[in-house]
């Protein structure tokens, strides 16, 4: 199936219009309203922070390789932790699938030209912008001559902020560090996810192309669509309780301090209140990929459409209800801790439910392995351990000792990078051709993916027997007997982090200088935005489609589109 | 770049490139619910955590709401409701085609909004006199002017766009409003003992901080939402004084009525619940 | 856009302003004269009063009771989100067990009493 490569023809001087050649010029992105340039743009900015944060993960292991202080400082080690949770969540992973593949292909998708309110999804960018802006200003710590110094200080650029990206009362508030620019940064970003979900629930509502009812939407709008209103539902209470963080911290009034009366658990209470629904933001999205990836590679339509849809909405409303799974052992009640441990468990139900159909939409396909289909498979494999993992820490009386362990830090990678990361890899390996218009070498592909699930498994698997034997987390040193399983974690994070600098190289490389085109629809995916020409034209489709049958129908007809 | 650009004869919607008339009206309709969503949820928080203070420290609190004071809140309501009753009029003129009426009504809700704000402010200072203020009012008036400017040259703006009132005009009586405002906001700032309000400690505890702040907090963000409000009752009434909007088209109106609806929404249990039961 | 004619509300309106104007006098009544055997009583029917205004303002001022059943979804799950969120930080904190709370201990403006 990928072996056409015959037949592509070498671009000619005068390319076809699309969205990319549409207008040129610098203007003419920053000002754009073309919801793929402004995907674009979003996976060029979040791929950045990527780096960074990836950065900052790597010192981290760096210093912990060995046992015994090497490089830096506690408090250094502190900021580190905290710059990495704060970038790789704020930056990259909540914007993440929804802003930069969702911007692109939800209007294909649905048959639109574009997302109900593109002005509005521009200045959710730039709104992100400014977030990121002052986060990276957050990290200023006051330098140079005395009068600078001061300066600063009073603006609240006292040095980057050494909470954990969590912001825990009641350290938060007597830290001597940029809080306020940091939580401020948080609150700013939250806008931008507001907007860009109440884009998109939008959208899907009233953009559908006549006969896209909603039993013919593929599974990733659905996933979509409960990632945007999990986005703008929930954002809004991590936005007012930041700003009390923030009112705390300036004027003591005391809701967050227990010296005067107030209670940190209840800041706790706020912050979970949004940041379990995120992690489904974060991966839900990540499921819709797979969704469509498992079908197209298998030659099957997939298995139990309606059960995936239905599994995607409950995940989106089951996610309000078990934050407090976060604070078993922060001193809530009995009470509180039981009732949300059984919530807790629950939730894995439907998550499970798309497992099973993806694995049995699988089976008697046909299957072949391009490197969309290795990072899905490779997705399958992370987030079964991912998921089971998250039992373990559901059951209070296991999570009574693994929690702040590394067994919790083994289980989010597993769920954010085994599980969103891989998934936007997946996605951007899948609709390469689609973005672009070109190929990515298959084969590159195919290695840069081996390091990254290798490395990956070698930097978390360890962690999960560290965390075992008690290793505490967000610790700066630790005692000898744990040595030999965080090297070979430190390890594991070279070779991770290897193998998605190979996987980007490869596809900036092919974006920007290959000049074979790639064929229009290289995997043969039967849903709508692969009917179009590739790149897409700035309008998307040249009359508004009228959709007839759902996009599964694979093996029941047979197109010979090569 | 803007597929609005072609400015909108009076009376009819704008072009939008990808969506017909109606399937823009739905959607905005649709986005504005899904606005106030977020603003219930927002709001919801301080809710809660009044409601498990109050649950902790009960003395305090009933005691404290016996220092607020009832007959302004009780204004402030009335003034809200009927504020909110001229915007619901409004839009039943806007669909009438009675751009005149529009502007009329909204002007009116412009004013009790404008009402709203001095009764707050007054019971704002009188609090600062007698310590009850944990902190310097120099910051909360800063704020509140530094946000009605912006308000105002952001309706100013967003008419602009549609109604042909000068960019060049619109620009300049914005920077002017907003230096003026901001010189207003910078006198109180500074204005004699602010910085030295001290917490009246022979009467309260540090948990009537709580109480306080948390009123502080919820009427602050409450009053935020009411200058926001202002800045859209304004852009509409710009828009109705050119004769915008006809029975084809309104949508500005409705938005905005709905988000001033929100605004009294929000009082209706604000009150209640801060003034008179504590 | 509507084509068809507009019905005029506005006698509509002005009733339901009548009655807000109303409730908010019951509001203010209630709070000052009649007093309640239990502060949970005070809450319940401070509330409710302000429930009846809320519904009336959201029903007929914000149009609610002539829209579509998205937009009623997307007004009733965020109250009950909020219902959530109260419920599961009120799980917590009544319920939590301190020390000395085998002696009996009342509210007071005593900082330790929890």
């Amino acid at each position: 199936m990928s072996e056409n490569i015959k037949e592509n023809e070498k671009v000619e001087a005068v390319e076809p219009k699309n969205y990319l050649n549409h207008e040129t010029g610098i203007w003419s992105w920053l000002t754009t309203v073309d919801h793929k340039r402004i995907g674009l743009m979003y996976l060029f900015t979040i791929t950045i922070f990527f780096f960074i944060g990836g950065m900052a993960a790597l010192l981290m292991r760096a210093e912990l390789a060995n046992a015994g202080p090497d490089f830096f400082s506690p408090d250094t080690y502190n900021t580190l932790f905290t710059l990495h949770g704060s970038i790789m969540i704020f930056l990259f992973i909540v914007p993440g699938i929804p802003a930069t593949m969702g911007n692109f292909l939800l209007p294909l998708m649905i048959g639109a030209k574009d997302v109900a309110f593109p002005r509005l999804n521009l200045l959710s960018y730039y709104i992100y912008l400014i977030g990121a802006l002052m986060a990276l200003i957050a990290l200023i710590k006051p330098f140079g001559p005395e009068f600078m110094q001061t300066m600063l200080s009073s603006l609240g650029l006292t040095g980057p902020v050494d909470t954990g990206w969590t912001f825990y009362a009641p350290y938060s508030i007597e830290s001597g560090t940029a809080v306020v620019w940091m939580t401020g940064a948080a609150f700013v970003l939250g806008f931008s996810s507001i907007l860009t979900g109440l884009n998109f629930i939008v959208t899907i509502h009233k953009l559908r192309a006549p006969g896209m009812t909603w039993g013919r939407l593929p599974v990733f709008v659905w996933a979509s669509y409960s990632t945007a209103v999990i986005q703008t539902l929930a954002t809004p209470v991590v936005g007012i309780t930041l700003v009390l963080l923030i009112i705390e911290r300036v004027m003591g009034i005391g809701i967050f301090d227990p010296s005067m009366g107030g209670d940190p658990v209840l800041y706790e209470h706020f912050f979970w209140f949004y940041s379990h629904p995120v992690v489904y933001i974060m991966v839900l999205p990540a499921f819709g990929v797979i969704g469509e990836i498992i079908p197209v590679f298998s030659r099957k339509p997939i298995f139990g459409y309606k059960a995936i849809c239905y599994a995607s909405v409950s995940i989106a409303a089951f996610s309000f209800i078990v934050w407090a799974h976060h604070m078993f052992v922060s001193g809530i009640s009995d009470v509180a801790a039981i009732v949300f441990s059984i919530l807790t468990f629950s939730v894995a139900i439907p998550t499970a439910v798309k497992v099973f159909n993806w694995v049995a939409t699988m089976y008697k396909g046909s299957i072949t392995f391009e490197t969309p289909m290795l990072y899905a498979l490779g997705f399958i494999f992370l987030f079964m351990i991912a998921g089971t993992t998250g039992i373990y820490l559901a059951t209070l009386a296991v999570d009574v000792f693994y929690h702040d362990t590394y067994f919790v830090v083994a289980h989010f990678h597993y769920t954010i990078q085994g599980g969103a990361v891989i998934g936007l890899m997946a996605a951007l390996h899948f609709w390469f051709p689609k973005m672009t218009g070109k190929m990515y070498n298959e084969f590159i592909g195919k290695i840069a993916w081996f390091f990254v699930f290798v490395g990956f498994n070698l930097t978390f698997l360890p962690q999960f027997v560290l965390g075992m034997q008690g290793m505490p987390r967000r610790y700066f040193d630790y005692p000898i007997e744990f040595e030999a399983l965080h090297m070979a974690s430190s390890i594991g994070a070279v070779v991770n982090a290897f193998g998605y600098t190979f996987a980007l190289l490869n596809l900036l490389y092919y974006f920007f200088f290959s000049k074979v085109k790639a064929p229009r629809n290289p995997y043969e995916s039967l849903s709508l935005e692969w009917q179009t020409q590739s790149p897409p034209i700035h309008e998307n489709f040249e009359e508004i489609p009228i959709v007839t049958d759902g996009v599964y129908s694979y093996g029941k007809k047979i197109k010979g589109d090569h | 770049m803007s597929h609005t650009e072609v400015i909108a004869k009076a009376g009819e919607a704008p072009v939008v490139h990808h969506m017909d008339t109606k399937t823009a009206y739905d959607s905005a309709k649709l986005g504005i619910w899904l606005f106030l969503a977020t603003e219930l949820l927002l709001f919801g928080v301080l809710f809660t955590a009044f409601a498990i203070f109050r649950w902790m420290y009960l003395e305090e609190f009933t005691y404290g709401a016996e220092k607020l004071n009832w007959k302004f809140g009780t204004l402030n309501t009335v003034i809200l409701i009927f504020s909110s009753f001229t915007a619901a009029l409004a839009v039943d003129a806007a669909q009438h085609s009675q751009n005149k009426k529009v502007y009329k009504y909204f002007f009116i809700s412009i004013i009790c909004a404008f009402m709203f704000l001095v009764v707050k402010y007054i019971e704002y200072y009188a609090k600062f006199d007698h310590g009850y203020f944990p902190f310097n009012i120099g910051y909360f008036a800063s704020a509140v002017f530094v946000c009605l400017s912006f308000a105002i040259g952001a309706a100013y703006f967003g008419a602009s766009k549609f109604c042909g009132y000068s960019r060049v005009k619109i620009s300049i009586v914005s920077i002017v409003s907003a230096i003026v405002l901001g010189f207003i906001a910078l006198k109180i700032f500074y204005v004699e003992g602010a910085h030295d309000v001290v917490f009246n400690t022979q009467e309260f505890n540090e948990q009537y901080k709580i109480f306080f702040g948390l009123y502080y907090c919820m009427t602050w963000l409450h009053a935020l939402h009411v200058i926001i409000g202002l800045g859209l009752l304004t852009w509409v009434v710009l828009l109705a004084k050119k004769n915008r909007f006809s029975d084809k088209y309104y949508t500005p109106v409705e938005v905005s009525a709905l988000y001033w609806h929100l605004v009294d929404l929000i009082w209706i249990y604000l009150f209640p619940l801060l003034y008179l039961v504590g | 856009m509507r084509t068809e004619q507009h019905t005029s509300h506005v006698k509509t309106f002005t009733i339901i302003f009548g009655l807000l104007l109303f409730f908010t006098f019951i509001t203010v009544f209630v709070a000052k004269y009649i007093h309640f055997e239990s502060d949970l009583l005070t809450i319940f029917f401070a509330m409710l009063i302000a429930s009846f205004k809320a519904v009336l303002v959201v029903l007929f001022f914000m149009h609610l009771k002539y829209e579509n059943p998205i937009t009623w979804l997307y007004f009733i799950f965020p109250v009950v989100i909020l219902f959530i969120m109260l419920g599961g930080v009120f799980m917590d904190n009544p319920y939590r067990v301190q020390l000395g709370d085998d002696k009996k201990v009342e509210h007071s403006k005593d900082v330790s009493a929890h």
